[in-house]
């Protein structure tokens, strides 16, 4: 399995990105993405206000790919801190 | 602006606020008509209030809160958020998600207000002298409640100093710049949070306060060292109580571009600086970090460059190019433009003459989807009151962008 995450949004609008093999994720992560996966969030969720972040959280394993799009609020924090912005 | 609370004459003391005070004066009565004091919560708060104009503080020694919350802000939160909630029902939370937090910060401010020297059985009672909005400063100590633990004197730390003097120029230029009171029109009280979360690299508005990051002090610092990020962040307040413009597509676009426009303008009037300032243009200049720097970022944008190398997040400069898949932190670079050119074609200071433009087509009733068309149009609307002249340097600054709009007879000829 391979997850891919990218940020977008925030006041500074610089999308970050970042990626992990399954045996790279750790418990917290793997915790927060079986979370996300078993309940993942309505395609028009949002977080209110404005320059919130929001995630795009692509899954590939043996079943295909899954695709899910996240808002902040909803972002489990172990995995919000894995996309990293690349200068 | 005094900043600490101070005895007044008579008995009474009084509570700074952005434009003036708020008097305190002592009530002899121990509860005031209507406050529900239920046994229970005691979050150490001392003061109460009911819904009257006035406010009243009572029981000065009792460590009891005169006003409950039978939900927590908390679950009130995640119920205006969740994906599942209808969206009547969340309309109805996001209401009473929006009034418990300012009926605690009511409280909360009270509670404030209690520690000034009011140690006497006497009530304490409150009497708006003018309804001016009122800042409150919270440390989320690098955790994600909010608004987390409030700051009573912010003179006291570097960083709540910056922020709330700068939050209350913000103030001030809305209100001497534009005759704008507050977020709302009304004087809404001026809500700010610091130390949101660990290594956090961003600032946003929740829809009722500001909040800022630390930054991982790599690529970003401290979100709150740039004035202009300051006034983005209050601006989105203005442009929630205005025209709602929805966060998405071609409105959330105006959105940030409006947001931009007027944190830029406001970093100007403070540094006093003329539209042809090229510096004054680039937005998010002081919360770039030593990574970013080494790298040639300057800024996160530049609005009269917004395909610049120098800026962190690179930007279309043409409608043409407009990505409707595109975040609304890209296309907004845009109508940044199209202001930045306007306002360096009018020449002088932009917050003379260009940004009241754009304010007077802010607040002229735009829809919540409103489009770069319309609000272009709108824009042109709004200069023509200020003479065929001034409109048509609207129009020809949208045309450097590659949009065009309607131009009355009178405009053409000027």
């Amino acid at each position: 399995m391979r997850v891919r995450i990218e940020r977008r949004g925030g006041v500074a609008g610089r999308p970050a990105v970042g990626e992990r093999e399954d045996h790279e994720l750790t418990a917290a992560e793997q915790a927060g993405l079986k979370d996300l996966l078993a309940k993942p969030p309505a395609p028009q969720a949002m977080a209110m206000g404005a320059d919130r972040f929001s995630y795009k959280v692509t899954v590939q394993d043996e079943k295909g790919t899954t695709v899910l799009d996240v808002p902040e609020h909803l972002m489990p924090k172990p995995l919000a801190a894995i996309p990293k912005i690349d200068l | 602006m005094c900043v600490a609370m101070r005895r007044a004459a008579g008995g009474g003391s009084v509570i700074p606020t952005l434009d003036g005070v708020v008097f305190l004066e002592y009530n002899s009565r121990q509860d005031p008509p209507g406050v529900y004091r239920p046994e229970g919560e005691n979050d150490g708060a001392v003061s109460s209030f009911h819904s009257t104009p006035e406010a009243h503080m009572t029981n000065l020694d009792t460590p009891k809160c005169g006003c409950c919350f039978i939900i927590s802000l908390e679950v009130l939160r995640d119920l205006a958020q969740g994906e599942k909630v209808e969206s009547a029902d969340r309309a109805t939370y996001q209401r009473a998600y929006a009034m418990t937090q300012r009926l605690r910060l009511v409280r909360e401010g009270h509670r404030l207000a209690s520690l000034t020297g009011h140690q006497s059985g006497l009530g304490l009672r409150a009497t708006a002298v003018a309804k001016q909005p009122v800042e409150h400063l919270f440390d989320c100590k690098h955790a994600t409640t909010l608004p987390g633990s409030a700051v009573p004197d912010p003179t006291t730390d570097q960083a709540f100093k910056t922020v709330f003097d700068t939050t209350a120029k913000v103030a001030e230029f809305y209100k001497t710049v534009l005759g704008r009171n507050s977020i709302d029109n009304q004087g809404m009280d001026l809500v700010s949070s610091l130390n949101y979360d660990q290594d956090y690299q961003n600032a946003f508005w929740d829809g009722q306060q500001m909040v800022y990051g630390n930054g991982d002090n790599k690529v970003f610092i401290d979100f709150w060292r740039s004035p202009d990020v300051i006034g983005h962040e209050l601006t989105h307040g203005v442009t929630q109580h205005e025209s709602g413009l929805i966060y998405d597509g071609q409105s959330g676009a105006l959105n940030e571009s409006i947001s931009d426009c007027f944190g830029a303008v406001f970093a100007q009037w403070l540094a006093n600086k003329p539209a042809s300032d090229a510096g004054g243009w680039l937005i998010g200049a002081g919360i770039m970090g030593p990574a970013a720097k080494a790298k040639g970022f300057t800024c996160l944008r530049d609005m009269m460059n917004p395909g610049a190398p120098h800026c962190l997040s690179r930007q279309p400069t043409s409608y043409k190019d407009f990505d409707p898949t595109g975040d609304v932190h890209e296309n907004s670079g845009i109508a940044n433009r199209a202001f930045a050119v306007f306002a360096q074609t009018l020449g002088g200071n932009s917050y003379d003459l260009a940004i009241k433009v754009w304010y007077d087509a802010c607040v002229s009733g735009l829809s919540s989807r409103t489009t770069f068309v319309d609000f272009a149009q709108a824009t042109v609307t709004a200069a023509q009151k200020r003479g065929p002249t001034v409109a048509k340097a609207v129009a020809d600054a949208w045309r450097a962008v590659d949009l065009s709009v309607d131009l009355p007879q009178s405009a053409l000829a000027a």
